[in-house]
């Protein structure tokens, strides 16, 4: 560890107040949900979820598991692979939420072209129930046990070290609504001396206010530590990923005022936090 | 329920009307001190559009979708056949086509289809020693004050009437015949707002004079002087009403200051267009820096329809270009009053924009949100949009392009969404809470070019209707020389 990094890091240590650890971040994604800040992720589970696809080619494989706002009863555990090949990306998953008689199953594919300096990809994920009780609405109509959503990411170096973002996982739905209503959320992150700054806006949905976030990361070669906070109402949380060789491991804490903590790890093979 | 108006709005009606009463002393003092300051000439310019606010013209049906035909120009011997269908789901598609060609001497277009806005054809001819043409007719005289004015009050110049023109508006459909370059001799005889009208202008040198007269007898005349960048013009008709308008324009380096002042009867309505009178006395001041680095404008305007309709708007645009597809964008606007002769007065609003645009490698990415407010600084917001585009560039002239918006429009206000087709621009007015998604994918086919456009709107778990089913567009077009 560089005698820099430990200097930035307990900079942040200072600077980030104890009070914003206790708050708490809401959950922007869903079903691939990993330990990861916003926006393009080398991650498979990551490209799944918001259409962003990974700057690099190559493979990789992770798993993910989200224990949402405490509950025992609602977990998401996940499993996705990537691969790319020159400019172009892929990436499918599978999904699971919930127990046995409360919960669905989904499955999750991404595709898309990725260039140093930008990328752009479509993604659709297809639910299910995963009981179905026999004669039930659900069980004679698929509308009724089913959803699909289709959407789309893109992403773009507007300038050295400042990368842009647009993700719109919703833009289409069918079926069973999904869990959670995912706007278009526009991102920006600027890199600067191992600190990355990012904001987000996530657009209204329904009847709510847009909402926004913002957060930093500190990263050395095989570690990332991040901070973010997002408002409406003002929460936050934190994150802390590590890689060795191939590997990676990494876990995120984030809390709702009201709800409770969302808590993701994430661990695997070929990918990385960023 | 009708809400009352803000004490803001309140305080602006007031100062409406107190400048209401002052105006023709300041349209005379503002003539003065312009024609004092100008004097310098070159031909008075169309200021590009502001990639602002988007809105129809008066004439176009409030909250109702508007599609312009663009003037896009086809080379001498060369024709265009055109095909296309629409549709939604589960209803029955609408087929257009098109034609157009352009001849030495012949050219014309001839579009079909049902419920088509911009159905109908036109073909014009070399004769007589000048053009004659029979179809659409979008002319522009002078100013605009009979025929060929700007949609806005705040406007230098129509977007849609004369032969510059970036759009081929419809004031009205009949026969014309011009002579001599750019229309020394001009005639025209059709139907404008239903009413059948003949008339001709004459110009000689920087003098230009025309009338419009209908079967009933009534008469408008026009008198015009354009001396280079200025422009000024004179309307008037038997019952001695009339309206006068100046357009001063000088330059600087890549700097330019515009003003135009406007003033006379407000019952004077153009014959041909009298939804496109405009208000009666107008000043509007224009700054523009078209600098190679970018483009910088600041606009103000006040006008005046009547006795406690009248209207004010400040704007500030500023664009960076960084080469040719890449920009940043960002723009304010107050509003006060309205732009509108008859109809609500919306009151104040402010706003404010901002736009970013970037490429790289075939991949092109752009941003947008805007906001505007009933109250300072956006607040009270009336309508807000989020916008974002990504565009991917294929082999062989193929393309994808996804557009998706997420916007909020207050009970009341309209939003209008600008789609580019392959023949039309077209103003999707939308209200109430959603999102929409346009999905565009061109690609060569069957020795022409084949787009097809997929459009989803909605909002997720909302009850199906049909402006919630999604809207499909295929087009095809080929263009070839004739010889």
């Amino acid at each position: 560890m560089r005698p820099a990094w430990i200097t930035r890091m307990a900079g942040l240590a200072v600077l980030v107040p104890i009070a914003l650890l206790a708050l708490a971040v809401r959950a922007v994604s869903q079903d691939f949900t990993c330990a990861t800040p916003p926006g393009p992720a080398a991650s498979a589970g990551a490209f799944i979820e918001s259409g962003l696809p990974p700057r690099g080619a190559g493979s990789a494989l992770d798993a993910s598991y989200t224990r949402w706002f405490g509950l025992p009863e609602l977990e998401t555990r996940a499993v996705a692979c990537r691969a790319g090949w020159r400019q172009a990306r892929v990436a499918a998953g599978f999904s699971q939420t919930g127990e046995t008689d409360l919960g669905w199953s989904a499955i999750g594919l991404a595709c898309g072209v990725a260039r140093p300096t930008g990328g752009a990809g479509l993604r659709a994920v297809a639910r299910r129930e995963r009981a179905i009780e026999p004669g039930s609405a659900a069980a004679s109509r698929l509308e009724a046990r089913a959803g699909a959503e289709v959407g789309w990411g893109a992403w773009l170096e507007a300038a050295r070290r400042l990368r842009l973002w647009a993700a719109a996982p919703q833009s289409w739905s069918a079926g069973v609504a999904p869990p959670l209503d995912r706007p278009l959320e526009v991102g920006g992150e600027f890199e600067c001396d191992g600190l990355t700054f990012w904001l987000t806006r996530s657009a209204p949905s329904g009847g709510a206010e847009a909402d926004h976030g913002a957060g930093v990361a500190l990263r050395s070669e095989a570690l990332i530590a991040w901070v973010s906070a997002r408002d409406r109402p003002l929460r936050g949380g934190v994150g802390l990923a590590g890689s060795a060789r191939r590997f990676f491991v990494a876990a995120a804490v984030e809390s709702h005022p009201e709800l409770g903590e969302t808590v993701r790890l994430s661990l695997g093979l070929g990918g990385a936090a960023r | 329920m009708n809400r009352a108006p803000p004490p803001v709005a309140v305080n602006a009606a007031r100062r409406r009307t107190r400048w209401g009463t002052a105006l023709p002393a300041l349209v005379i003092v503002a003539t003065a001190l312009l024609a004092a300051l100008f004097s310098t000439a070159a031909g008075a310019q169309t200021t590009p559009d502001s990639t602002g606010y988007a809105e129809p013209p008066p004439e176009a049906t409030a909250g109702a979708d508007y599609e312009v035909e663009s003037a896009d120009s086809l080379a001498e011997g060369a024709i265009e056949l055109g095909m296309g269908a629409s549709g939604r789901a589960g209803a029955k598609p609408r087929q257009t086509r098109r034609v157009r060609f352009n001849d030495r001497t012949l050219g014309g277009s001839v579009r079909e289809g049902e419920a088509d806005p911009l159905a109908g054809g036109s073909i014009e001819t070399g004769a007589l020693a000048g053009r004659v043409g029979v179809g659409r007719i979008a002319p522009r005289w002078g100013r605009g004050l009979l025929l060929g004015a700007a949609a806005e009050p705040w406007s230098a110049a129509a977007s849609d009437r004369g032969a510059r023109a970036p759009f081929y508006g419809r004031a009205g459909r009949g026969a014309w015949y011009r002579l001599g370059e750019d229309g020394a001799v001009e005639t025209l005889y059709g139907r404008f707002a239903k009413r059948d009208l003949m008339g001709g202008r004459a110009r000689i040198g920087p003098f230009g004079f025309g009338a419009l007269a209908d079967h009933a007898g009534q008469t408008q005349a026009s008198l015009s002087f354009c001396p280079g960048r200025t422009e000024h013009e004179l309307a008037l008709d038997r019952a001695g009403r009339w309206r006068a308008e100046a357009m001063l324009e000088r330059s600087a380096g890549s700097r330019t200051l515009a003003a135009r002042v406007r003033g006379g009867t407000r019952d004077l309505r153009s014959l041909a267009e009298p939804l496109r009178s405009g208000p009666a006395r107008s000043l509007a001041l224009e700054l523009r820096d078209d600098a190679r680095w970018g483009r910088v404008r600041a606009q103000a305007a006040l006008w005046h329809f009547a006795p406690g309709r009248g209207g004010a708007r400040a704007a500030l645009e500023a664009r960076r270009r960084f080469n040719q597809h890449e920009s940043v964008a960002i723009g304010f606007e107050e509003r006060h009053g309205t732009p509108r002769e008859s109809g609500r007065i919306p009151g104040f609003r402010q706003g404010a924009w901002g736009e970013w645009r970037g490429e790289a490698a075939g991949l092109v990415l752009a941003l947008r949100h805007e906001v505007l407010g009933a109250e300072r600084l956006g607040r009270a917001a009336v309508r807000t949009v989020t916008a974002a585009q990504a565009e991917l560039e294929g082999p062989a002239g193929s393309g994808l392009r996804i557009t998706h918006c997420v916007y909020r429009v207050r009970s009341g206000e309209s939003l209008y969404l600008i789609e580019t087709a392959s023949d039309r621009v077209i103003l999707r007015a939308v209200s109430g809470t959603g999102r929409r998604t346009r999905v565009e994918l061109r690609a060569p086919g069957a020795g022409g070019h084949i787009n097809a456009v997929l459009e989803i709107q909605g909002v997720t778990g909302a009850l199906s209707s049909e402006a919630t089913r999604p809207r499909w567009t295929l087009d095809w077009t080929r263009r070839a020389l004739s010889r």
